[in-house]
């Protein structure tokens, strides 16, 4: 093929964007924040035209490109991508425009700071998704924390010194320990290599017990990131303190880098020891479900409210993920997207909310479905979204992560999905009683009167979401078919290795 | 050996010779005017820069002739010795930029002169340490570095601090140089010889280790130890740091660990090197030498980390974070490998980059701001946004994290680790790097998301600090992206060593 620069291509105007920000006067705020918009749009554009030419029939990578970098240890830079990475690339250049776009109001000071920092975020996650090289991968995961670090720590709420140090020390120690096993890996052959479709040759001729040791050590950094129960505790500080951009990036992108190491490199690299391990994260996965969703019930602020149900939310994930059959799989794919758009909109919602009152405190709303109308309906849609109502996205994630995971042969007990399934209807509890207790009932609260409805701006931040929701909902085919490839080929080869 | 041979390797000491002129040199101009006197740091430079030069083309003739030149058997000048000799030069250059920065050294102006007397001296003991080849020779060349050291961290002889560093530093130095002489006695009473690479031939004519030996090794090890503060040879270490002025705690933490690693290094790798004597288990103790440097690097790293969290003065921070550098180094040697050695020189080009950036941002501070609390560098990120960027990359780098470089050093130490399967170790070092991220990230945070309490703006920075943070900072992110001409240097350099 000849585009094979577009990977690059996408790597390089993120980066260079970021660098062009640094550039312009730093009095100039809207001249940065119309600059950043546009380059992440720009992004958006050579991300669709990648998917433009992607070819969904083939399950390898394309748009290769490799070129060595460290000669001695046979390190390159080596991108690709295929169906799952394109998903999740395109998730990732859609929604980083619509969380720049709506900060405008809402970033006031070091807007060049900001922009710069959200670019370079980008970089990071774009790189994380299409690295084939073990050791890129890592950089780019390592490379991300800092610049979300410092969007926590420098706009973030009240306690944000403490969520960003948290969340920067959980993700860290994760890395490592990656790190290592990244390192032990790459040495296990006859040469030192971290070239992944090499490494897809390795892995799984490995010894059971090295299988183990290394899989305990890649996955204990993906949960933490994703986070699977009990390794959560960092994301409700984060999501708190973090602005409402961070936020959204943070659900919608960065918690999915997690799910897609899993699929990327833990299942097929290690597959002897994903049987082994299977249960036991499945087992996970559903306690996250359903203890996210309990603990969703009981909060009082809006914004740990919607933390919480992420982590209820990618404990569907996971469980699809740890199922392993072709069904499972691609609801756990889709369902990385759904998230990101669901709970980036929550997250989009409460802080246009939070922009208005100050208060992120349920208990201080009622009846506001009358003074802001627009607000309100759009929140009872995305709501129904993420709980999973059929003609919305969320219900093709969860239904085909359930149907894969009831009758998956690894898991091998249909009790996986039967406790998952109430976690749907968890998830329909507190989302409903929660836009009852805002919305609906009577206005107590005088000081709410005055409360505005939301602007053209702030619209076009929901809109584009709302058009995917729908589409995904209707006609997930679209979509469907990019990871069908994929996902049949590498429960196969699992199949296979583990047959031997 | 022959005479041409003698005289070859008389050649390639013509960096050493040239210091010890300028030395001299710097000695009569201190006696003559103020005029002149005035001079002298750039006379000190130019000299450094001189030996700089003088050892490249060494270093390049020696490409050419790819021979080892093991002229003498008390200082042997290889490969290793002269790219350890090149960041020993490199970085005094440096420390000039700091003692002219430091206005508490340039407070006594009638000084001056002894001042860089003083540090010449140290130069000239380190460049020897770097390739001294010989118990004896080590021992003569770690006193030359020492005792000026001792003059140096009490050069403030007003302030209380500083003749308490000079005391301390006295006194601990003096008892880690006689035990390592005692141990060298012992070494020489049970082998006859005190050359490195008396334990190789030895044990090959099948002198098994004897508890006389091991007590002496023990002893060296710590004379070792102490220059390079590894822990437990390293009480000196924050005290000393914290009394002595900036710029002489930049010299200590960084340019004279540098010849103490050289050094430490040569012995345990010309002492052990190609037997299988580091992991022969020693009689009657059940363990070998290998498992000690692990055991040492292990407390070496863990006590430096976890001891610098609680650090509220950013020299003291340093100082022991310095510590925990030393801890993973030491675990390289460990390692006991090619890919180890290669891991140690990448280390430490990297570390004296990092280290002085972060020193360096440290002294301007401290005569802006009159403070070297962590706690009063609230929202310097936003009064002096050039500086407190430079100092992220330099702490981003101390952490090991990418896309700097040193992020690299700290990987090839891992490699080496998992190679030698040393998986024990590398757990620690994952331990110790998030430890590190903790703290230094502490002072970015400080810098960042504090406010400051007072408005009033600092004076800014010269063009030529900027330079020199540019010089120093900019390597890191360039090299942090393609690392491998620093190993390749490495590589080559220890090739040329024969290691």
């Amino acid at each position: 093929m000849e585009n094979n620069f577009i990977l690059s291509l996408l790597l390089i105007l993120s980066v260079g964007g970021s660098l062009l920000i640094l550039l312009l006067p730093r009095e100039n705020g809207s001249l940065l924040r119309v600059t950043g918009l546009v380059i992440s749009l720009v992004i958006f554009l050579v991300s669709l035209f990648a998917w433009y030419n992607f070819d969904p029939r083939n399950p390898g990578f394309q748009f290769v490109e490799k070129a060595s970098w460290i000669k001695g240890l046979g390190i390159s830079y080596f991108v690709g991508i295929d169906g799952m990475s394109l998903l999740l690339v395109l998730l990732t250049t859609f929604i980083t425009p619509l969380a720049l776009l709506s900060t405008w109001k809402s970033i006031e000071h070091k807007v060049k700071e900001f922009t710069f920092f959200m670019l370079l975020l980008e970089a990071g996650m774009l790189g994380v998704f299409m690295s084939l090289d073990l050791f890129l991968f890592y950089i780019f995961w390592e490379a991300m924390l800092i610049p979300m670090y410092f969007i926590i720590g420098v706009w973030g709420g009240k306690n944000r010194i403490y969520a960003s140090v948290k969340f920067f020390i959980y993700t860290m120690t994760g890395s490592l320990v990656m790190l290592v096993a990244i390192i032990w890996l790459a040495n296990s052959g006859k040469e030192f290599t971290t070239d992944l479709t090499e490494l897809y040759k390795l892995g799984p001729t490995l010894g059971l017990s090295a299988q183990n040791y290394l899989f305990a050590a890649f996955v204990l950094s993906f949960a933490i990131k994703v986070p699977v129960f009990p390794l959560h505790t960092w994301l409700p500080d984060a999501h708190v303190e973090a602005p409402t951009a961070g936020s959204v990036i943070l659900a919608g992108v960065l918690l999915k880098m997690g799910t897609y190491g899993m699929v990327r490199f833990n299942l097929p690299l290690f597959p002897d020891a994903t049987k082994v391990f299977a249960p036991y994260l499945a087992i996970l996965a559903v306690i996250g479900i359903i203890y996210g969703s309990l603990v969703s019930m009981v909060q009082k602020d809006m914004k740990k409210l919607v933390a919480y149900s992420s982590v209820a939310h990618l404990g569907f994930v996971v469980l699809g993920i740890f199922g392993l059959t072709t069904e499972s799989i691609q609801g756990a794919i889709i369902q990385m997207v759904n998230h990101g758009l669901s709970t980036g909109a929550l997250f989009l919602l409460v802080g246009y909310l939070y922009e208005r009152t100050h208060t992120r405190v349920i208990a201080e709303y009622g009846g506001i479905a009358k003074l802001v109308p627009v607000y309100a309906t759009i929140l009872l849609f995305i709501s129904l979204s993420s709980i999973g109502l059929p003609g919305l996205n969320g219900f093709i994630g969860e239904f085909l992560i359930l149907v894969g995971s009831f009758s998956s042969p690894v898991l091998n007990n249909p009790l996986y999905a039967i406790i998952a399934a109430l976690g749907v209807i968890l998830a329909a509890v507190y989302l409903l009683w929660w836009y009852q207790r805002m919305c609906l009932e009577t206005v107590k609260n005088e000081k709410l009167n005055t409360l505005t409805d939301l602007n053209t701006r702030e619209l076009f931040t929901l809109i584009p979401i709302m058009i995917v929701i729908v589409w995904i909902g209707i006609y997930p085919s679209t979509f469907l078919r990019l990871s069908e490839a994929f996902s049949s080929n590498l429960v196969s080869s699992i199949t296979n290795a583990l047959a031997k | 050996m022959d005479l041409t041979n003698q005289l070859s390797f008389l050649a390639t000491l013509i960096p050493e010779y040239l210091i010890i002129l300028f030395l001299l040199i710097i000695v009569f101009m201190d006696f003559s005017t103020e005029k002149i006197a005035e001079k002298i740091p750039a006379v000190a430079m130019s000299g450094l820069l001189l030996a700089l030069l003088a050892n490249l083309f060494m270093t390049g003739t020696l490409y050419e002739t790819e021979k080892l030149l093991a002229g003498g058997e008390i200082f042997v000048n290889d490969g290793f010795a002269f790219l350890f000799k090149f960041m020993i030069l490199a970085s005094s250059l440096i420390m000039v930029y700091f003692f002219v920065q430091d206005d508490e050294v340039n407070a006594y102006k009638t000084r001056k002169g002894e001042f860089y007397i003083l540090f010449y001296s140290m130069v000239l003991g380190m460049m020897l340490l770097a390739s001294a080849n010989d118990l004896i020779a080590a021992y003569i060349a770690l006193e030359v570095l020492s005792l000026p050291s001792y003059i140096a961290a009490g050069f403030l002889k007003v302030d209380k601090r500083s003749s308490e560093a000079s005391l301390k530093y006295l006194l601990f130095g003096a008892v880690a140089s006689g035990v390592m002489l005692f141990g060298i006695s012992l070494l020489y009473f049970s082998m006859s010889s005190t050359s490195f690479q008396i334990l190789v031939s030895n044990m090959s004519h099948g002198i098994g280790f004897d508890p006389v030996m091991i007590l002496a090794l023990i002893f060296i090890i710590g004379g070792f130890g102490y220059k390079i503060s590894m822990v437990p040879f390293h009480f000196w270490t924050p005290d000393v740091f914290e009394g002595a002025p900036v710029s002489i705690t930049t010299f200590l933490s960084v340019s004279s660990k540098i010849a103490g690693v050289a050094v430490f290094v040569r012995f345990i790798v010309y002492s052990f090197a190609g037997s299988n004597l580091m992991n022969q288990e020693i009689a009657g103790l059940g363990f070998n030498l290998n498992s000690f440097l692990v055991l040492l690097s292990i407390l070496t790293m863990t006590v430096g980390n976890l001891t610098a969290i609680f650090q509220n003065n950013i020299k003291r921070m340093l100082a022991y974070s310095s510590i925990g550098h030393i801890g993973f180094i030491v675990a390289a040697l460990a390692a006991n490998s090619e890919q180890g050695l290669i891991a140690i020189s990448s280390y430490l080009l990297i570390y004296t980059l990092m280290n002085f950036g972060a020193f360096l941002v440290v002294l301007l501070i401290k005569f802006r701001i009159g403070s070297e609390d962590i706690r009063d560098y609230k929202g310097l990120g936003y009064k002096m946004p050039f500086l407190s960027v430079m100092m992220v990359i330099f702490l981003v780098s101390l952490a090991g994290l990418p896309p700097t470089a040193g992020f690299w050093a700290k990987f090839y130490v891992f490699t080496a680790l998992m190679e030698a399967k040393l998986y024990l170790l590398a757990l620690f070092a994952i331990f110790n790097t998030v430890i590190g991220v903790f703290y230094y990230f502490r002072v970015m945070k400080v810098m960042y998301f504090e406010k400051s309490e007072t408005a009033e703006p600092l004076p800014i920075l010269t063009g030529g600090n900027k330079t020199v943070l540019l010089v120093l900072g900019l390597p890191l992110l360039i090299l942090g992206i393609y690392f491998t001409p620093v190993v390749e240097l490495a590589r080559e350099t220890l090739k040329i060593a024969g290691f």
